[in-house]
């Protein structure tokens, strides 16, 4: 299982998943949170269920869309 | 409902179409009076290890440029469609949402095989991979009131909406869905449907109704009418229509292309194609009756077009039964020959035809059939101008819904409505 996940490699993941174009900066900016970014709760969920499905983190993580990607990056094995 | 107690009958203000024949009514219309034919091999996905082969799919459409990004990969193509109609028909209609007030403007979409390729895409996820490689979105892609959801979502819309998944007549039964809304207060609506049933899941669907033409040549497979009559090639695509009160559209100043005068819906039961001669009759007559016409006003018919043998038997003896002595002379045609039948939105694409056909005084033709088995005026060759001021369309469903809509010119007495 691949845990590392560098900003751009999540920005790149959120795009994918959401559609919501997402700069490495924009990942690493701790006051920009999902809902400033346009990506809904359904968005936010399919990101984190391939964080936990690919890259470790936890089963029991929980993201809601008030929060930032830069919190999503906390949750990433070695990097808390 | 009797003549009197409804007000001035719905419009139609705007259309919008992405159809196998072409995006927008420009390119539609064109195709539709030329009698193109637009039905080809199936490229949607391959292999195709099927036995229907032929179809009319809407080439040379991409979301990018119709679609929000965001909404692209938690839609299916049916809902890309529908997006994209909406947007045509608004522009259409020079009408921009935030001129209506949100509450007072709905959508209504008719429905059949919802957003079948997203859902085939994440059941393969699920039967591959397991229950975590499906994503969330599939929860609200494949739903029928996906198009519904998102066009009222991407316009502001907040009046009354739904979706009718009403077998194939729901693409006529909508139409009068929607002229409901607009008498219990809504000043604008955003009606019709859209289909994208090419994908090996939606194809094994299909093949279960026998009912699908096994030609593999593109310009046999859709022969209504005809002793050649051996299914129908199915389609994708859709189309949308601004639907408007009358009072509102002509307090705007709107250009109105067609009255929605009168709607019937009959239901004669699963595979029973000889039952629906009565049943389409009834559904005519009723329809008539609610525009305050009879049959005899009747100046041109859009047909259902099955192009199974016992379906267009009923059909045409639905027609004798209806138009007496003016049977064979009535001029009737079934442009969806030329670019396949789609499904909820074959009868939204015939209004759309029906309407340009108002429009334009011209018939078009059946697209590829030259010779009618039954007693009747079908237009072959090239579109007929004839002075339309009634036009009656009608559409079944192959579980037995039928319906009738009918439309008038703006210019033509009115005194029913839906």
């Amino acid at each position: 299982m691949d845990t590392r996940l560098s900003p751009d490699d999540l920005a790149a993941l959120i795009s994918r998943c959401t559609g919501v174009p997402v700069t490495s900066e924009q990942v690493t900016d701790p006051g920009r949170t999902f809902d400033d970014l346009g990506v809904d709760s359904l968005g936010v969920m399919g990101v984190l269920a391939e964080l936990q499905r690919d890259h470790g983190v936890s089963k029991d993580a929980e993201l809601l869309t008030h929060q930032s990607p830069r919190e999503l990056l906390a949750l990433l094995p070695g990097r808390a | 409902m009797s003549p009197a107690t409804t007000g001035p009958a719905p419009v139609v203000t705007g259309l919008g179409v992405i159809a196998p024949n072409g995006l927008g009514v420009g390119e539609f219309w064109a195709a539709v009076r030329d009698g193109q034919l637009a039905l080809a091999p199936i490229g949607r996905f391959e292999p195709n290890p099927y036995p229907v082969t032929v179809a009319g799919e809407v080439t040379g459409f991409e979301p990018a440029g119709w679609v929000d990004p965001r909404i692209t990969v938690q839609t299916d193509r049916f809902t890309h469609f529908a997006l994209a109609a909406a947007d045509l028909a608004l522009r259409d209609a020079a009408l921009h949402p935030a001129e209506v007030d949100p509450f007072e403007f709905g959508v209504m979409t008719a429905s059949y095989s919802g957003g079948v390729e997203f859902g085939q895409r994440e059941i393969e996820r699920l039967w591959r991979n397991g229950p975590a490689h499906v994503g969330p979105y599939q929860s609200i892609a494949w739903f029928y009131a996906a198009c519904s959801g998102q066009v009222s979502i991407g316009n502001g819309l907040r009046g009354p909406s739904g979706v009718l998944v009403a077998d194939e007549a729901g693409g006529l039964d909508v139409l009068a869905a929607a002229g409901g809304e607009l008498r219990r207060g809504a000043r604008a609506m955003l009606v019709g449907g859209a289909e994208a049933p090419f994908c090996p899941y939606a194809m094994c669907c299909q093949l279960g109704l026998g009912l699908l033409s096994t030609s593999g040549d593109p310009a046999a497979a859709y022969q209504p009418f005809t002793e050649r009559a051996g299914g129908f090639a199915p389609a994708e695509g859709g189309a949308i229509l601004v639907v408007e009160d009358a009072g509102a559209a002509h307090q705007r100043g709107a250009t109105v292309k067609a009255v929605v005068a009168g709607h019937g819906a009959t239901y004669t039961g699963r595979r029973r194609f000889d039952r629906s001669a009565q049943g389409l009759l009834r559904a005519a007559t009723g329809a008539l009756a609610e525009a305050g016409l009879t049959p005899d006003d009747v100046d041109a018919v859009f047909l259902d077009a099955m192009a199974d043998p016992c379906a267009d038997a009923a059909e045409a003896e639905a027609l004798h039964l209806l138009l007496g002595e003016r049977a064979n002379r009535v001029p009737v045609t079934a442009p969806k020959a030329g670019y396949g039948r789609c499904y909820a939105a074959a009868a939204v694409l015939d209004v759309a035809a029906a309407v340009l056909a108002l429009e334009h005084g011209l018939v078009p033709p059946t697209p590829g059939v030259r010779d009618c088995r039954f007693d009747l005026d079908l237009v072959t060759g090239a579109a007929r101008p004839v002075d339309l001021c009634t036009v009656l369309v009608l559409s079944r469903g192959v579980y037995g819904g039928n319906s009738a809509l009918v439309l008038r010119h703006p210019e033509s007495p009115t005194i029913g409505g839906v």
